[in-house]
């Protein structure tokens, strides 16, 4: 390989040749996850692959500047969340809604996937503090706590935002009715 | 939990699962750059003894006296003159490759589990080969829901693509198949020097469909479009289009010939004078004849339009329809040898053969390899090329690898793995059989 025409990472370096090692093990077992969450932020599957992929390459980079690397995880938690509302703003649009085409089958007419198409348009009409708040405690299970660390605001914040997301979706599907 | 929170708990759950475990795209981190760990070396500034001062001074005289005569004879005696590039420089590696990525193209829901109909060219991305950095992600518009065929040019600057059509139809048996008649939709993505990416449609002369599987290689400068199709039982027809203008040169067998294949950057030399097209032959029951590999060489500058009429170069030894011809012009590289897998055998091989496009003389073997046990993919491990340097020395080839492939430089028999190339979706494309139908492969371009 020619030397030179890759950019050197001094970052990583100085974190070590393990940081290779850590962050591909904490890729296999998170990316499903983290790629479903920044799927249900996003909408489109491309541009959450691509958020993923840019957490993790910053996740390497930062590695030798990660004091507490037990909390790799909720590092590159936030940067996914980060690189979320990056992508949103930077395509100024709203998330699409759930790829199924105009004519459904009659099986899907008729089955749960239309309730869940409503569901998740609604959610995806929330602002995006809230819907981020919805998607860490009820797609990826956190408690308030960590939710709060996600998304960098009070566990106060944490509290209210949900609830007000939570009455809001609520009216949304009502109106659906 | 409130009967609203359990409802966003399963929804939010079900609608994630769209993203099946299989289609996680293998992590590319950024590569360690040339420097060794460890502290930086500060520079001592050496002095040289005074005697040594004179010495240089005089030594610099004489040089300049020599490289004068040097320069002098060399311009009055011409050298064999090198190959004519374009512009397009071989030496270092290409900026940007593409390839394709799975998706789902229609989704159903039965009984509450939602189905999806994957093709293999879902949609292409372009990354940058040096660190990963995704450049351009190219879905078809619709009614297109996937890419036939896509090709790159030498330059770094731009890649055509075909996009076509499946269609759904839940009352036939074959449910999901390929629109064989909607005429293939073209698009050309051109990369600034900046590096931004744009996409325009492109219009050829004469429509083509998914039926005639037709291939494709973008001229080293881009502004040329080579297109082959047709043969085994039909007429072979190459076409190359000028882009600019929609000006079109086409070459015809007289008589139902093999299947002429298109390589991409492999079939272009590096002066887009020379046009490198495989032979492939398909028996009427469907099946591709083995036998020594064949290329057709057209000169695309020369006058005529008899495809049979340009030469023919017999690589014994060699197999498969999919050599690579070295931007040179001199060499080409194709499969070559090798122990096929066979049912219940347990071992597999190959290797690349180096032939002179002159004489047709094989001139060296390389990048063997051997696959054992039957943990391996056989008769799905692929050894191929897919870029060179001006004169065949230093190739980004694929080599197989376990389950499935590596892709990186070899330089003579020294194999060094790409760090940034996606394998993962890469592979996942070129080890899937849907992508040969169109006689060479749609897995990626450089």
């Amino acid at each position: 390989m020619t030397p030179g025409w890759v950019g050197a990472d001094r970052d990583a370096e100085d974190g070590g040749l393990d940081a290779d090692k850590a962050v591909s093990a904490i890729y296999q077992q998170h990316a499903l996850g983290l790629t479903r969450l920044a799927f249900l932020m996003l909408g489109d599957r491309q541009t959450a692959e691509d958020v993923v992929q840019e957490a993790f390459c910053g996740l390497y980079r930062a590695w030798g500047r990660i004091s507490d690397h037990a909390n790799a995880l909720g590092y590159v938690r936030t940067s996914v969340l980060n690189g979320s509302r990056s992508a949103l703003r930077s395509t100024r649009r709203v998330p699409r809604p759930l790829a199924v085409p105009a004519a459904a089958s009659a099986e899907a007419t008729v089955l749960a996937g239309e309730e869940r198409r409503e569901t998740v348009a609604a959610l995806r009409r929330l602002p995006s503090r809230q819907r981020e708040a919805l998607v860490l405690r009820y797609f990826a299970d956190l408690p308030e706590q960590e939710t709060a660390l996600a998304m960098g605001v009070s566990l106060g914040t944490v509290k209210s935002t949900t609830a007000r997301a939570l009455a809001a979706l609520g009216r949304m599907l009502q109106e659906e009715l | 939990m409130t009967p609203l929170e359990d409802r966003l708990h399963a929804e939010l759950t079900a609608e994630s699962a769209m993203i099946e475990p299989a289609s996680i795209p293998a992590l590319r981190l950024p590569a360690r750059g040339p420097r060794p760990l460890g502290r930086l070396r500060r520079r001592v500034r050496r002095r040289w003894p005074t005697w040594m001062t004179a010495l240089a001074a005089a030594a610099a005289v004489t040089a300049v006296i020599v490289g004068i005569f040097a320069i002098a004879y060399a311009v009055s005696r011409p050298g064999p003159k090198p190959p004519a590039t374009g512009g397009v420089s071989y030496s270092g590696i290409p900026s940007y490759y593409a390839y394709a990525v799975q998706g789902s193209t229609y989704s159903r829901t039965i009984h509450g589990t939602q189905y999806g109909d994957s093709v293999i060219a879902r949609y292409v991305k372009i990354r940058a080969t040096a660190n990963g950095k995704v450049v351009a992600t190219v879905s078809p518009t619709a009614p297109y829901n996937a890419f036939e065929s896509f090709t790159g040019a030498a330059n770094d600057r731009a890649f055509v693509f075909a996009a076509q059509r499946y269609t759904y139809d839940k009352t036939g048996n074959e449910r999901y198949k390929k629109d064989q008649k909607t005429p293939l939709k073209f698009m050309i993505l051109r990369i600034a020097a900046d590096g931004r990416p744009q996409l325009s449609a492109l219009s050829l002369p004469e429509t083509l469909t998914a039926a005639q599987k037709p291939t494709l290689a973008l001229s080293p400068d881009d502004t040329k479009l080579a297109v082959a199709y047709g043969g085994s039982g039909k007429i072979a027809v190459v076409q190359v289009i000028t882009l600019a203008t929609g000006q079109m040169r086409q070459w015809v067998s007289p008589r139902p010939a093999a299947t002429p294949v298109l390589t991409g950057l492999g079939a272009w030399t590096s002066d887009g004078r020379v046009l490198a097209v495989g032979q492939m032959f398909i028996e009427p029951s469907g099946i591709i004849r083995s036998g020594p590999a064949q290329m057709r060489l057209l000169d695309t500058a020369a006058p005529g339009t008899n495809l049979a009429a340009s030469k023919l170069v017999t690589l014994h030894g060699a197999h498969g329809f999919s050599s690579f011809i070295t931007p040179d012009g001199t060499k080409l590289i194709g499969g070559y040898g090798g122990m096929p897998a066979r049912p219940g055998g347990t071992t597999e091989s190959g290797a690349l053969g180096v032939y002179s496009v002159r004489t047709g003389v094989l001139l060296r073997v390389v990048a063997r390899w051997q696959l054992h046990g039957r943990g391996v993919l056989f008769s799905k491990a692929r050894q191929m090329v897919a870029w060179s340097n001006l004169s065949g020395s230093r190739l980004i080839v694929e080599m197989p690898h376990g389950k499935l492939g590596e892709v990186g430089f070899l330089t003579g028999d020294k194999f060094t793995p790409l760090p940034h190339v996606a394998l993962a979706p890469l592979l996942t494309a070129m080890n899937s059989g849907g992508f040969q139908t169109s006689g060479g492969y749609v897995g990626f371009a450089w």
